[in-house]
């Protein structure tokens, strides 16, 4: 106990301090100017009744999904080819699929403004190929595809990482085991699946977490990309928080959100590492 | 020997008239710097803004050596955020940027700012600046700052002339004339208008508080404002909501608005892609930088056409009271003195050639700036500015933000996609006035 205080302090004063005080902020009403008013659940109620924090509660969930069954399959599938060497270059290849994890979000969110664009890139090429120089992209104009455009962005810029932290934990099995079980007669799904697979799962539950807690708090990138809009159809909750507390300057109701995302990324972490576990225990 | 006294004799008559000049220095900037006042600006020292403001001060510090105003500058968001905090704190500077609206109503309702008005009849102001400049700021008709004197009109339509010349167009008289242009526009391959609403408040700002005015008229507005017999699920806003609605159907307004950032509605316009671009005064900076002087030359700049029954003049588009100094009122006798200094001489007409240089262009009562103009569309906007006989409420400027926000502005993008009818966006803007504008408490 003695060794761990240090750290322990150090954890209370950064993380446990300031989210028990968003807890308590979030019963009030505050402006940052005088003295917060205490309204008990008002703010909850509030949000729960606002048909935006639904919408974008609803987004965050499809970056989830795009996060679990997108980036980390296919991040561990693009590391389970290189490390097999199934293509030539695979150092090439590791480059260039890593590449888009080095950029700047804000960087990105403005080359995709311009690719999603009703009269950007996109729109061009088709216009082009139609012959109708007024051709406009309209995706963003649907409630419910307004997302999708960031979901290819997130898709293409953080699977690269997925595939380090896999093409990492690859390189630790034995060569010699995949040698044996080819020389064997095992087929190239069968070593993925009994040998390769049992392994992986503790790096599957490790980066669903990662995964989970950067899709709910990121609002950046789409915030350079499309600013929530049109109106809130392509807003997430991290959006939602920042707007309500720094727009309109009210810090209790921003901070019952971030206490909803906080609450959020515990029930769905822990539901995970429970299947994870039952999983691990079955394998 | 005689070479060491002789070092020593220079050193010490050196020493000694270091010392009388330094003290002259330190006597002299003491006598002539007798009141230091500090102030907070909201934009960047790479601002234009920023270097107009340094440039005004050199000047000032000509006439005024006994005063030293030390700026700092932030960013427009980061600054409401610091003087919210420094409000708390008690440490806000002597000299505040205010807004004549909404926007620092977290200083003027709270007291943190002084009312101006006993400066402004002492010195008589009102013998030198228009009426509309010295309007009531506050509930009881306080005035809290004053700039220099421009209105900042959020709803001018620019016009490339030489496309609209190809295409065989003349400037429309109505709004039925423009929606007939629309479709000619549109049939020879070109975008009609293009406003760029990405950010949602440009077709509030730029179009809807023009059109509620004109169409609800002055009086009508103020009453609904303030819920005196009046409220904004009335005909006359739903009204202008459905024009949005019908310029939609016309083709005067894209489906894709929504999407459409200002960069790229201002690309379309100058790249001859569009005729007509809706936006606020400051686009003449844009235009300027993006267009050379002969294209220059070719943009009209118009206020938008009459609308059948409206009860406001043609000559008419929505604006704002440009950003002005304050005092805090926590300033002490001699720092509020020196404070009002400098607003006068922001105020003074002696400087409209140093405003005109970085493209200001505001309206005095003493005189016209046209001397001072060489850019053409700098004429132009003047031109614009000096034939504007009623100057209409923008929306945003008046009525709390997040109400604006999160109901109109919002609530107009998904109007121009179908997804919302004008009565419901009136209904639900009308609901939430009522229940949270400060207009209404």
């Amino acid at each position: 106990m003695l060794l761990t205080g240090p750290a322990l302090f150090v954890y209370a004063l950064v993380i446990v301090l300031p989210v028990l005080y968003s807890l308590v902020l979030s019963f009030t009403e505050w402006s940052g100017v005088g003295w917060p008013r205490f309204v008990g659940f008002e703010n909850y109620s509030r949000m729960l009744s606002d048909p935006v924090f639904w919408h974008s509660l609803r987004n965050n969930a499809l970056i989830v999904l795009v996060s679990l069954i997108g980036q980390i399959p296919l991040g561990f599938f693009l590391a389970y080819i290189l490390y097999r060497r199934l293509v030539r270059l695979p150092a090439f290849f590791e480059a260039v699929i890593f590449f888009p994890t080095l950029l700047s979000p804000v960087v990105v969110g403005l080359l995709f403004a311009v690719v999603f664009a009703p009269v950007g890139l996109i729109a061009d090429l088709i216009g082009k190929i139609q012959g109708l120089p007024l051709f406009e992209l309209l995706i963003f104009n649907s409630k419910s595809m307004a997302i999708v455009p960031y979901l290819i962005v997130i898709l293409w810029m953080y699977t690269g990482i997925y595939m380090i932290i896999f093409l990492a934990n690859l390189q630790k099995i034995q060569s010699e085991t995949i040698e044996a079980a080819v020389l064997d007669g095992a087929s190239e799904w069968g070593i993925l699946i009994k040998i390769v697979m049992p392994g992986q799962i503790p790096v599957f539950l490790t980066t669903s977490i990662y995964a989970i807690a950067g899709s709910l708090k990121g609002f950046e990138l789409l915030w350079v990309m499309t600013e929530g809009g049109p109106s809130y159809y392509s807003s997430v909750l991290g959006l939602y928080m920042i707007e309500s507390t720094f727009s309109y300057y009210k810090y209790g109701f921003g901070s019952a959100v971030a206490i909803m995302l906080i609450l959020l990324s515990v029930v769905v972490i822990v539901v995970l590492t429970q299947v994870a576990e039952r999983l691990a225990r079955e394998t | 020997m005689k070479h060491t006294n002789l070092e020593r004799g220079s050193v010490a008559r050196w020493l000694s008239g270091a010392t009388v000049a330094l003290t002259l220095c330190f006597v002299g900037a003491f006598a002539q710097a007798e009141t230091t006042v500090t102030a907070l600006l909201p934009f960047t020292k790479v601002d234009n803004a920023a270097r107009f403001t340094e440039e005004l001060y050199a000047r000032f510090q000509e006439q005024h050596p006994d005063i030293s105003i030390e700026f700092d500058y932030l960013e427009h968001d980061a600054y409401h955020t610091k003087m919210q905090t420094l409000a708390i704190s008690g440490n806000l500077p002597t000299i505040l940027t205010l807004w004549p609206g909404k926007r620092t109503g977290y200083l003027t309702d709270q007291g943190y700012a002084m009312d101006l008005r006993p400066m402004i009849e002492q010195d008589n102001i009102a013998e030198t600046q228009r009426a509309v400049f010295l309007s009531p700021q506050g509930a009881n008709g306080e005035v809290y700052e004053l700039g220099l004197p421009l209105v900042n009109y959020s709803n001018v339509v620019y016009a490339n002339k030489a496309l609209m010349a190809e295409l065989g167009l003349e400037y429309p008289a109505t709004l039925e004339e423009f929606e007939e242009q629309a479709a000619k526009i549109i049939e020879a391959g070109y975008r009609p208008v293009v406003y760029g609403d990405q950010s949602a408040w440009v077709m509030q700002s730029c179009l809807l508080s023009m059109l509620t005015a004109r169409i609800g008229g002055l009086e009508w507005f103020d009453k609904a404002r303030r819920g005196d017999s009046a409220s904004f699920s009335d005909e006359e806003f739903v009204s202008a909501i459905a024009t949005v609605s019908r310029m939609v159907d016309s083709g005067l307004i894209a489906e894709s608005e929504p999407m459409t950032t200002r960069e790229q509605a201002m690309s379309l316009f100058v790249s001859g892609r569009s005729v007509y671009l809706v936006g606020g005064i400051w686009e003449v900076s844009n235009l300027k930088n993006a267009l050379s002087e002969d294209q220059q030359a070719n943009i009209g700049m118009y206020t938008f056409p009459e609308i059948a029954g409206q009860r406001t003049t043609s000559a008419s588009s929505s604006g704002a009271l440009n950003t002005g100094y304050g005092i805090s009122s926590s300033a002490s006798e001699a720092e509020a003195a020196a404070a009002w200094e400098w607003v006068k001489f922001v105020i003074d007409y002696a400087n409209a050639d140093l405003a005109t240089k970085y493209g200001i262009l505001p309206v005095y009562k003493e005189g016209g700036i046209e001397e001072f103009l060489e850019n053409t569309l700098d004429m132009e906007s003047y031109r614009f500015s000096s034939g504007i006989e009623t100057v209409l409420p923008v929306i945003d400027d008046k009525m709390d933000a997040e109400g604006v926000n999160e109901i109109i502005n919002a609530g107009l993008q998904e109007l121009i996609l179908g997804n919302t009818t004008p009565e419901k966006l009136a209904v639900a803007y009308e609901n939430w006035v009522a229940a949270n504008d400060s207009n209404r408490q």
